[in-house]
């Protein structure tokens, strides 16, 4: 039983460390999604193709090697090292270490390509005849974006989000290809150290109870937006 | 659109320039940080952490010594063993110091310190296996990729079913879970977990002894800091740390290797 609890914090510790990258990950790419959505739409013809590649390029190589990529290409091109945090606040530094900042880095481009189509296909789904009424009633394409389409496109796009998001807390364990000691490194870390490999099955229980939280949270979520039957 | 991308461009090279100018040898900028940076995997006894989460055992113990010549702090990273080269080339750490193998492939890449200790690899089964070390060859034998253990399975034995894992104890999870018959892996890393939890039912194959390695420190190709190393390592062989370190966590390794 005390080992049992020992395994036990020690995951969580982990857990922590792919909770806090799982949120700033959520935190940065869901605007920056938005902004590359609208990017990919443009009448601009240079941009909409740049992000169109950007898009192909970022949802068409493995996350593993974007992270890879990311934290040593800088260093083996000689552009420049990470930064090591050092403001002196322990917890601070030992968490958000350069290789966290890295994969974070990393995760937020990555996803914020895949919410990027999500959002476009929402926003595509909203039918012109939508604008045409807002103009006629005075309204200018800004209003008409933020006080009609935007909280539509909201409800549509909660089920291929909920999808995009759960995924993500998986992914997180990607983030140890290059050092960042996340709940499944902590969880193999007890088979170098102690010989114990169950400790992997604990650690795939901390993932399924937090995938159930989102879950019952996403149909919350989409229970309240009800009201606004399409 | 063409200036464009002559601007964007010129940007990137005025960048990188900017960036190689600020990069002195390799001593000079451990002792401008005040710190060694040392990656290592968890590897126990080479390199693990005690109780109290400090980094211990005989190569951390080894390369904090080293950081203390040098005068400057002693930082141990963790990697993922197959980035080992890449973490060295894009200066994320200085050093490696976890029990490497030098191979000759490996020596294309990095530079290595003079060898420390002696190595060998040995063959795990589970016990009570009925395999010798004459059947080894036609087994099927697990090994972690890119390590000295995967060179001995498929150059020195010339075996014929070697299946590839990410890490060593992966591929003693192999032998127990009955994937694979035959692990190869280092004897210091077999010594320390066979028996342990669940790795109890494993044992070393007797006389199945590979391999004529030495282990040592790996640094990027022309650091200046192998001069200071290879002195350090020959001087701590001479007045017996190397000797006493062995004892110290057990490790059943030769460390003649500097005789």
């Amino acid at each position: 039983m005390a080992l049992f609890l020992e395994v036990c914090s020690q995951l969580a510790g982990g857990f922590v460390t792919a909770f806090l990258l799982f949120l700033l990950t959520l935190i940065f790419s869901l605007p920056l999604g938005l902004l590359m959505s609208f990017c990919t739409m443009s009448k601009f013809a240079p941009l909409r193709v740049l992000f169109k590649i950007i898009v192909w390029v970022l949802r068409g190589t493995p996350l593993m090697l974007q992270i890879f990529a990311i934290f040593y290409l800088p260093g083996l091109l000689k552009w420049f090292v990470w930064p090591t945090m050092n403001t002196g606040w322990v917890w601070f530094d030992t968490t958000f270490t350069t290789r966290f900042i890295a994969a974070l880095v990393a995760f937020v481009i990555n996803y914020a390509a895949y919410f990027s189509e999500i959002f476009r296909g929402g926003i595509q789904s909203i039918s012109q005849g939508q604008y045409e009424a807002g103009q006629v009633l005075g309204l200018t394409r800004r209003e008409v974006f933020f006080k009609i389409v935007l909280l539509q496109v909201i409800k549509r796009i909660i089920p291929p989000m909920s999808n995009e998001i759960i995924t993500l807390i998986k992914d997180t364990s990607l983030a140890n290809t290059i050092g960042v000691l996340e709940l499944i490194w902590e969880a193999k870390d007890f088979m170098v150290l102690d010989g114990l490999i169950w400790p992997l099955f604990i650690a795939g229980a901390f993932y399924l109870i937090f995938v159930g939280v989102l879950t019952i949270a996403f149909n919350k979520i989409e229970k309240k937006l009800d009201y606004f039957k399409a | 659109m063409k200036k464009l991308i002559a601007i964007l461009l010129v940007a990137l090279m005025l960048c990188a320039t900017l960036a190689s100018c600020g990069v002195g040898s390799d001593l000079e900028t451990v002792q401008n940080n005040g710190k060694l940076v040392v990656g290592v995997t968890v590897y126990p006894p080479m390199d693990y952490l005690d109780e109290n989460g400090e980094w211990t055992g005989f190569d951390a113990e080894l390369a904090q010594m080293f950081a203390e010549s040098l005068g400057v702090k002693c930082q141990i990273v963790i990697i993922t063993w197959s980035n080992k080269v890449a973490e060295l080339n894009s200066n994320a750490i200085d050093l490696v110091w976890n029990g490497m193998t030098a191979s000759d492939e490996l020596g294309e890449q990095i530079d290595f310190s003079v060898s420390y200790a002696k190595n060998a690899q040995v063959a795990v089964v589970k016990k009570g296996s009925t395999l010798t070390k004459d059947d080894v060859k036609t087994a099927k034998i697990a090994v972690e990729n890119g390590s000295a253990g995967a060179s001995v399975a498929e150059k020195d034995i010339k075996a014929t079913n070697v299946q590839k894992v990410t890490a060593q104890v992966d591929a003693l999870t192999e032998v127990i879970a009955g994937t694979s018959d035959v692990a190869i892996v280092d004897v210091t890393m077999a010594e320390n977990i066979v028996g342990k939890g669940e790795y109890g039912d494993l044992q070393i194959l007797d006389g199945a002894v590979y391999g004529e390695e030495v282990f040592a420190v790996g640094l990027r190709k022309d650091s200046d800091l192998k001069e200071k190393l290879d002195a350090f390592l020959k001087e701590k062989y001479e007045d017996g740390t190397l000797k006493k370190l062995a004892e110290k966590y057990n490790v059943s390794l030769n460390v003649d290797a500097l005789k």
